[in-house]
């Protein structure tokens, strides 16, 4: 929680500032993430919901910074800023396979590209789930999709209770 | 008559219409708010309605079933139900612009339109930009299909137009504006048939026309009476415009809450603090407590057995200073949803997304005065920056 509440003020210095705030985030992100910062700058394959880990990097594909890993109790955390400005982080269970991303910011993450077979899942149950402007739940076959925030501040998270690792509870995709 | 009469007449008519009983003690500067199923059946949604014009004449239409969201910022109206001429916006190369508007449940995308927008009795806001969702012509770029399901109709909405007026002028702002710091991409140019992420300048994105009135132009407050733990079949309140600008919408001894450059302040719900929201575009109180049961017919609002009243802290950011408990009661929405009612004090359900927010939906603006101040619009002492107001009393 502390590491996203640097995140926000970040951003809240920029817009307010109207200043260039990437060197800023960058600052905190180094500041208040302890773990190995790895730049990784392959692209052998894709790192979708359900896919392996191996390839998050396809995923960060125009990538406002490296990918920065943070292994904790029974996942590891991949952390990038994609080009539209969204912080995104994929959870990789200890086997490899990413049960869930979660994501904030203005914009909107490539959610096709980020749930990968799982997109089409969301979709067509979003379209039987009602609608909510700045909060929705959507609970599908396989992936239940939350998003949530007023338009300048979207936050959401996706994942598959069937790919959850053992002791890791969804509270913990934040 | 001339024009200027006749639109003023016409408008005075819907607006007389419109108030019933209340038209005696009506100001200029106040519409109606009334909580109603509408024709798609929406629960807890605040409706009101606007007058849009070709710029500079008197060829308009109205926007009915316009509902009110203090959580996004900007008039939208869909293609299916527009009537009239609306000029394009440009971008500096001679592209239309365009948009792909976040949501929670949907993406908008459509093209941007210049509009003068009529509101209560006051006199309109020029050349408003404003989204017309499903335009045709323009197909949606694969960039915005990406982004989740879209929204393309009215019934998918629930209603007819959305009447942000949150506490920014521009749906984006700075960060969508050629040079912005990390631009989000939300606008697009659009030229040849087909559109492109592009920088939109301020002047040129979706602007709150609240923002662009002549006077009154500082901000809204809202005012929904109380209504009983079981719900009301409609509430008849009122979206004032202005701050400190008029008798009646005098922030007074009213403590105000500032937000953040998302629109948001600070709540602590069970011992943390989180991202707060006052959301008249959210139907219930949404927040996250794996102590209250769900319902068991899968709507996935809470179900308690019984009430429970729960407490959270509204403080402003990123002060903390003021700060205030707000009481709220959660009900077994099964059970409340047993009447036919439109508008449910005790509505409420998970937030999810982890422990990221506490979004205080309608239930929140019933028996409360809240004050939305747009920001750099109001003067000391509100001063500049963004802020929420509230006080009991709808």
């Amino acid at each position: 929680m502390l590491f996203h509440s640097a995140l926000k003020y970040g951003y809240y210095f920029d817009r307010m500032k109207e200043e260039n705030s990437i060197a800023l985030i960058v600052r905190v992100m180094g500041a208040g993430v302890v773990a190995a910062v790895l730049a990784m700058t392959a692209s052998t394959g894709r790192a979708a919901l359900g896919q392996a880990e191996g390839s998050i990097a396809t995923d960060a594909i125009g990538a406002r910074a490296a990918v920065e890993m943070s292994p904790q109790a029974g996942f590891t955390v991949n952390r990038f800023t994609d080009a539209t400005s969204t912080n995104v982080r994929e959870y990789a269970a200890p086997n490899g396979i990413v049960f869930a991303v979660a994501w904030d910011g203005m914009g909107t993450p490539d959610l096709s590209r980020l749930l990968g077979a799982y997109y089409g899942d969301y979709v067509s149950a979003a379209a039987g789930a009602p609608a909510g402007l700045h909060r929705s739940r959507v609970v599908g076959q396989g992936v239940i999709v939350e998003r949530s925030g007023p338009m300048r501040a979207m936050r959401g998270r996706a994942y598959v209770p069937a790919l959850m690792p053992a002791g890791v509870d969804e509270s913990e995709i934040q | 008559m001339n024009r200027r009469n006749m639109l003023a007449a016409l408008l005075a008519a819907m607006f007389v219409a419109a108030m019933g009983a209340h038209a005696a003690q009506a100001q200029s500067n106040v519409l109606p708010m009334t909580v109603k199923p509408g024709p798609y059946g929406y629960t807890n949604g605040g409706f009101t309605f606007a007058l849009i014009c070709t710029p500079g004449t008197s060829t308009c239409q109205a926007i009915t079933v316009n509902l009110v969201d203090t959580g996004s910022f900007g008039l939208r109206i869909f293609a299916q139900t527009k009537q009239i001429y609306l000029p394009p916006e440009f971008n500096a190369a001679g592209g239309k612009i365009a948009e792909c508007t976040p949501f929670t449940s949907f993406s908008a995308w459509g093209g941007i339109k210049q509009a003068d927008v009529y509101m209560a009795g006051e006199p309109p806001a020029r050349n408003v930009p404003i989204q017309v969702i499903a335009s045709g012509g323009l197909p949606v770029p694969a960039s915005c299909s990406a982004t989740g399901p879209m929204l393309t109709s009215p019934q998918q909405a629930g209603f007819k137009g959305l009447l942000g007026v949150g506490v920014f002028a521009q749906d984006c702002g700075p960060s969508c504006a050629p040079g912005g710091s990390g631009n989000p991409g939300w606008y697009y140019s659009c030229s040849g048939g087909s559109c492109t992420q592009s920088a939109a300048g301020i002047k040129k994105q979706v602007t709150n026309p609240v923002a662009m009135l002549p006077q009154d132009n500082q901000g809204v407050l809202v005012q929904l009476p109380a209504i009983g733990s079981g719900g009301a079949p409609t509430v008849s309140g009122s979206l004032i415009f202005g701050i400190n600008s008029e008798s009646n919408n005098q922030l007074g001894s009213t403590k105000v809450f500032n937000t953040d450059g998302f629109g948001e302040i600070n709540t602590n719900f069970n011992n943390g603090w989180v991202a707060g929201l006052f959301d008249t575009g959210s139907n219930g109180l949404f927040f996250n407590d794996p102590s209250i049961p769900m319902c068991a017919d899968g709507s996935g609002w809470f179900c308690p057995t019984l009430p429970v009243t729960l407490s959270a802290i509204n403080a402003s950011k990123p002060t903390f200073v003021p700060s205030k408990t707000n009481y709220f009661t959660v009900d077994n929405a099964t059970d409340l949803f047993l009447s036919s009612n439109a508008a449910y004090n005790d509505l409420a359900a998970p937030l999810g997304t982890g422990t990221s927010g506490f979004d205080w939906g309608l239930p929140f603006f019933f028996g409360r005065s809240v004050y939305v101040g747009i920001y750099q619009m109001n003067a000391a002492p509100a001063g500049p920056m963004p802020f929420f107001a509230f006080r009991a009393g709808g």
